[in-house]
């Protein structure tokens, strides 16, 4: 309401928007926001890792902008980037630890852990006892989270969120490419003539990579290969409406066609890879016909877009969760990647079989979270993997765990079946994330103990905390982040934390310390020193980064991409792999992989006649919105109420109207929204965003049986109009 | 519970130490930005002749619709974070993404509708300058601007709207959603006054003869034939009840002066003066509302009402002088006239000059038939021709698009129960009126009261998409 002030026509209004030149070459800046120093770091929300620049005032950020002559972003910033400090400093954020509720002192909240865990192990075993982290914190805390729960503490599992997001190309990579290990550099955006993008909405999802791709100068062919006419789809040259989980079919067809035409790089297969003779006689099965068939596109647009491939001289694909999310996502990017190794498109500027990583830190958390795979992509089973680790931390090698841990819906259904005990989530919302979510709240009820560790103490998943662990946000610590494109960059503290909050780094540290076993992460003082330990940790490795030893370096270079061995810098600032042609495989050569397409195991039904797909909503929206929903104007750009996609003939069918209040159900729940009617989704599909917690009430709890992804993409749904009220 | 080691307890304070010392700047050097270089060529390469301003120019079809400049805008111009204040906006027309600012129009209706002055057309850029510090908060400028420009600050009691960053043009540097947009979409040109909003190039939205906006789109896709965005979700607008108490009393007080009542004339007009000026997000500041007499009819309104309870002030002094009689019942004729020129200059089509005189003005006779106890039967009809003015905007119901069509929809549909409301408070009042004519005349202003606020809400201007 209006200050006394201001309605006396006393207090200048027009001051509070004067703006002046500011220092350091800004520009005009607001004056109330004058800066005395700015210092860049990377943004905390997707994997496209921007750089902004904080302007401090006592070291405090008070204003960013996009950093001008970074690699990555070059001047610009999506919504979420530059409205990144007001979820951070918002009023709502967790100051103090809680017990059941109940602010506590950390001491209280420490031990609480450490008895409650402490006695689960004790009484049912390490197996009894789990923790889901994230991509979202920095590699030296997921490195330090691995390590304590792990080696220190005795858990035997945890996952990630990533789990739900990059799990299936790291299993393409791993078995194609030998590493996982995303090939390519964005200015491979700017470089093709033809690009293929499967299953992503660039333009939403990551939007200052789809204006990269905007930059490229050759006028290239964009094809994107998605249901739904997304943002990406109409911006494009060419949109193929795929069926839902026709993408294998599809890919399958384009092979048969390359190979029939002879427009295979026959040179380059023959050099660089293996298994082709499996993948054209499984291709030989797929010819266009069938393929259109499955793929519920004409054959002809197989036939021509195999062709424009072939013809292509610098052809990249890119995918994101359309791939990746399905009951056979790990052999669909295979398909993908096969693809792009027959037509020789990899290795040179402008190509490469590329998946765009989700979360800030996704690639940390493949890397370095201990969960899926011991550090910098080892093997828990593998003996002389575990006595590598165990030497360079100093750790007694048999404290090393031996056997991967649960995938996280096997972690779902170990607290379902009783199993699992004890579970610590840290920075994800589970309850509203996970899939068939309707079921999860009261899994998470039954536990003997739930820990979680946010920034927020009401997010769906804190609700039910019975200890409450407060963290820092971004911008409040220091470490670093992967990108997409394997670029380490830096993100450093220019915020103090809220209260008693402190950065999970700290927690960790203070847990371990609470725990007993402080003395095995000794050498493990600060972020900077993790840092090198995990350059240590990787020498030798695919992603060596034993060249950088200091933050500093890395906030000088811009952010530097993996591989950076000692000795080897200084580095470009965008570099490619597998220029040479060879694998990480120990024979150097690529593994073309093919599966049959198979049906999948959820259908569509009488009672369930449409495709529910799912996928980002807006440019404004990050994941749960737990951030971002904090954000008055992220929510002013958001839409205002849930909104279903349909068919305009479907929606005829039911008798809904534009803007009709409807109920989407499944098999597993059902939500009410309002419909929007067009021609975005083609008929027997409806589309809803992942922000909203209604939406996971819907989706089906169906795994890829390989990565253990769930395929958010094809559940079964009805749609019912709704009587409106006045 | 378990003992605390004693170890942990230093180990703690120092973390909590260690998270509340900001080192970055003494850590790491620091970077000079690049000054606002890059965006030279986005910018005209001379500033604005006479006769000339600086304009914004859109390319729809660089355009994806990230909102980026939304946000830069926001950041850069360091807008109310709490309330999450745009002055831009990013709206679509189907598949095609559009982004929009103040147009700074060759013929801005804020300014020429702005009582107090608080606005002014920058001579050397042609930007539209709210001019903060003279603002009273009326918020009529967000009903004259066809293109919901200026917004109102709840905290400040005034309005803010965008600037065009011209202290940054005239400093060379380009506008913050210049700088922030990553497909150099937005740029600034500079354009002819004299022709500015002849053809803006975006085939939706209000008229732009209205105010003659000078930005210009341009696009190779141009939007497919589409219902306007008006008419995508037609929804009821603001009721401003203030407003519409300032209308009703006024025009009941001229009721009361046509049938000799100054007393209660006086009494409706200050209260009516006092609902106006309760309204303003700076009340203190109300004085300023003459000021634009000569362009502003909101103005001139305010002055017609001073004169007008001056002369029923002066007619009860006077003992009903015959004179001062007939002077309050002709200003009160004028304060009709002004109230109609208000709200008809802003080019909705439900609030066209002629129906609004009408509308106005029968209030006041159907006020002074009633106040002069006139037989009910007489009352009833007079008050059923009003009605017929009020709503025969219904006959548009089955029109496909269009304002009047969706008004019509709206008040048969989402607004029915409020004129529900409306005709039982007349049916009620005219039933109390023969046995208890001080409750059926109440009943009858507060049927009139919800009457008007249905005038506002059920008003559907184009809007930007």
């Amino acid at each position: 309401m209006t200050t006394p002030m201001h309605a006396l026509g006393l207090g200048s209004c027009a001051g509070e928007l004067e703006r002046t030149t500011g220092p350091f070459g800004l520009g005009q800046v607001p004056s109330r926001l004058h800066p005395d120093a700015t210092t860049r770091l990377v943004c905390g929300y997707c994997s496209t890792g921007c750089s902004m620049d904080a302007h401090l005032k006592e070291g405090q950020a008070v204003n960013l902008t996009p950093t001008r002559g970074y690699s990555v972003n070059q001047g610009s910033a999506c919504p979420k980037g530059w409205e990144a400090l007001t979820p951070v400093a918002a009023p709502d954020r967790a100051t103090t630890p809680l017990l059941h509720g109940r602010p506590v002192g950390w001491d209280e909240a420490l031990t609480a852990f450490v008895d409650g865990f402490g006695s689960l192990i004790a009484e049912h075993g390490p197996e009894s006892v789990a923790f889901l982290s994230t991509g979202q914190i920095t590699s030296e805390e997921m490195a330090l989270l691995g390590a304590v729960a792990k080696v220190g503490m005795g858990f035997a599992h945890g996952d990630g969120n990533t789990r739900q997001c990059m799990a299936t190309s790291v299993a393409a990579h791993k078995q194609s490419y030998g590493f996982d290990s995303p090939p390519y550099t964005y200015s491979d955006f700017e470089a093709s003539d033809v690009v293929v993008l499967v299953g992503s909405n660039l333009a939403v999802a990551h939007p200052i990579l789809w204006e990269r791709l905007q930059r490229n100068p050759n006028r290239p062919e964009i094809v994107v290969i998605d249901p739904r006419r997304t943002e990406t789809a109409a911006g494009a040259t060419w949109h193929v409406p795929v069926a839902p989980k026709g993408d294998l079919a599809l890919v399958l067809g384009l092979l048969h066609v390359v190979i029939r035409d002879a427009l295979v790089d026959e040179a380059y297969v023959a050099e660089h890879c293996s298994g082709y003779a499996e993948l054209a006689e499984a291709a030989r099965r797929w010819p266009p016909e069938r393929a259109a068939e499955v793929a519920g596109v004409p054959t002809a647009t197989i036939e021509d877009l195999a062709r424009r491939i072939g013809a292509g001289k610098a052809v990249s694909f890119w995918w994101t969760m359309g791939v990746n999310q399905g009951h056979q996502a790990v052999r669909t990017a295979q398909a993908i990647i096969d693809l792009a190794l027959v037509t020789g498109n990899m290795g040179r500027p402008g190509t490469g079989a590329n998946s765009v990583t989700g979360q800030c830190n996704a690639m940390g958390s493949r890397l370095w979270s201990m969960t899926a795979s011991l550090f910098a992509g080892r093997a828990f089973e593998n003996e002389a993997d575990r006595a590598e680790v165990a030497a360079i931390c100093g750790w007694p090698t048999e404290a090393v765990p031996s056997k991967p841990s649960l995938a996280y819906d096997q972690i779902i259904e170990g607290i379902r079946t009783g199993q699992i005990k004890g579970l610590w989530v840290l920075a994800t919302n589970t309850a509203h994330s996970w899939g068939d979510r309707g079921e999860l709240a009261g899994l998470l009820d039954s536990l003997d103990l739930f820990v979680v560790q946010d920034l927020y103490a009401d997010t769906d998943t804190a609700r039910h905390a019975h200890v409450f662990l407060p963290a820092a946000g971004w911008g409040e610590k220091d470490g670093t982040m992967i990108n997409s494109e394997r670029r380490i960059g830096l993100v450093k503290q220019v915020r103090r934390p809220p209260g008693d909050a402190l950065p999970d780094f700290s927690i960790l540290r203070l847990l371990a310390h609470a725990w007993g076993c402080g003395d095995l992460f000794e050498a493990w003082s600060s972020p900077e020193e993790v840092f090198r330990i995990l350059g240590r940790l990787s020498a030798g490795r695919p992603c060596d980064h034993s060249g950088i030893d200091s933050y500093r370096q890395l906030d000088d270079a811009g952010g530097i991409q993996w591989p950076a061995p000692a000795g080897s810098g200084p580095w470009a600032s965008e570099r490619r792999l597998f220029e040479d042609g060879r694998s990480y495989h120990p024979d150097g050569r690529f593994r073309l992989v093919v599966a049959e397409p198979e049906p999948t195991p959820s259908p569509v039904s009488e009672t369930f006649p449409l495709v529910l797909l799912t996928g980002r909503g807006s440019t404004a929206s990050w994941h749960t919105e737990t951030r971002t929903g904090r954000s008055a104007l992220l929510r002013r750009l958001q839409p205002a109420c849930l909104l279903v996609d349909l068919h305009i003939d479907d929606a005829a069918a039911l008798g809904v109207g534009d803007d009709a209040e409807v109920e989407v159900t499944s098999a597993n729940g059902s939500v009410r929204c309002r419909a929007r009617v067009g021609d975005v989704v083609q008929r027997g599909q409806v589309f809803l965003p992942m922000h909203s917690a209604a939406t996971n009430v819907l989706t089906h709890p169906v795994v890829d049986p390989i990565s253990r992804q769930p395929s958010y993409k094809d559940t079964p749904v009805a749609v019912r109009r709704v009587r409106p009220r006045r | 519970m378990s003992r605390l080691d004693p170890t942990l307890l230093p180990l703690l304070e120092a973390e909590l130490r260690n998270a509340h010392e900001l080192t970055a700047v003494e850590r790491f050097s620091q970077h000079e930005h690049q000054g606002a270089g890059r965006y030279a060529d986005l910018l005209p390469a001379t500033p604005p002749e006479k006769g000339q301003q600086y304009a914004f120019l859109v390319d729809l079809d660089a355009c994806t619709g990230c909102k980026a400049c939304v946000t830069g805008c926001h950041s850069l111009n360091g807008l109310d974070a709490n309330s999450g204040e745009v002055w831009r906006q990013v709206g679509s027309l189907g598949p095609q993404a559009v982004t929009s600012a103040c147009h700074h129009c060759a013929d801005p209706a804020c300014l020429k509708g702005c009582p107090a002055e608080a606005y002014e057309k920058d001579a050397l850029t042609g930007a539209v300058i709210h001019l903060d510090d003279a603002c009273i908060g009326c918020s009529y400028c967000t009903m004259t601007c066809a293109y919901e420009v200026p917004s109102f600050s709840d905290r400040l009691g005034i309005v803010r709207k965008c600037d065009l960053c011209h202290g940054r043009l005239s400093a060379g540097e380009a506008p913050a959603c210049v700088q922030a947009c990553p497909t150099e979409a937005i740029r600034i040109q500079v354009v002819d006054v004299a022709t500015a909003g002849a053809d803006w190039g975006l085939g939706a939205g209000p008229d732009p003869k209205l105010s003659r906006p000078t930005t210009t789109y341009l696009g190779t896709r141009p939007p497919a034939e589409r219902p306007s965005p008006a008419d995508v979700r037609p929804v009821p607008a603001h009721g401003h009840p203030t407003l519409a108490g300032l209308l009703i009393l006024s025009q009941w007080a001229l009721g009361a002066a046509l049938v000799g009542d100054a007393e209660l004339s006086l009494a409706l007009i200050t209260a009516a003066s006092t609902a106006s000026v309760v309204h303003l997000g700076r009340p203190l500041l109300a004085w300023r509302a003459v000021l634009g007499w000569r362009h502003s009819w909101l103005s001139r309104e305010v002055l017609a009402v001073a004169a007008f309870t001056v002369l029923a002030l002066a007619t009860i002094l006077t003992g009903s002088w015959l004179p001062l009689r007939v002077a309050t019942v002709a200003t009160g004729l004028v304060v009709v006239g002004c109230s109609a020129a208000v709200y008809a200059v802003t080019g909705r089509r439900w609030w066209r000059l002629p129906r609004l005189l009408a509308l106005f003005g029968a209030t006041g006779a159907v006020a002074a038939i009633t106040l002069a106890g006139a037989p009910v039967g007489v009352v009833a009809a007079a008050a059923v021709a009003k009605v017929v003015i009020e709503g025969g905007v219904v006959r548009h119901r089955r029109v496909e698009r269009g304002e009047r069509a969706r008004t019509a929809r709206l008040l048969l549909g989402p607004l029915q129960a409020q004129v529900g409301r409306r005709l039982a408070l007349l049916v009620l009042g005219l039933l109390a009126l023969s046995t208890a004519p001080a409750v059926g005349i109440t009943l009858l202003l507060a049927g009139d009261l919800v009457e008007r606020g249905l005038l506002f809400r059920a008003a559907s201007p184009e809007r930007m998409p």
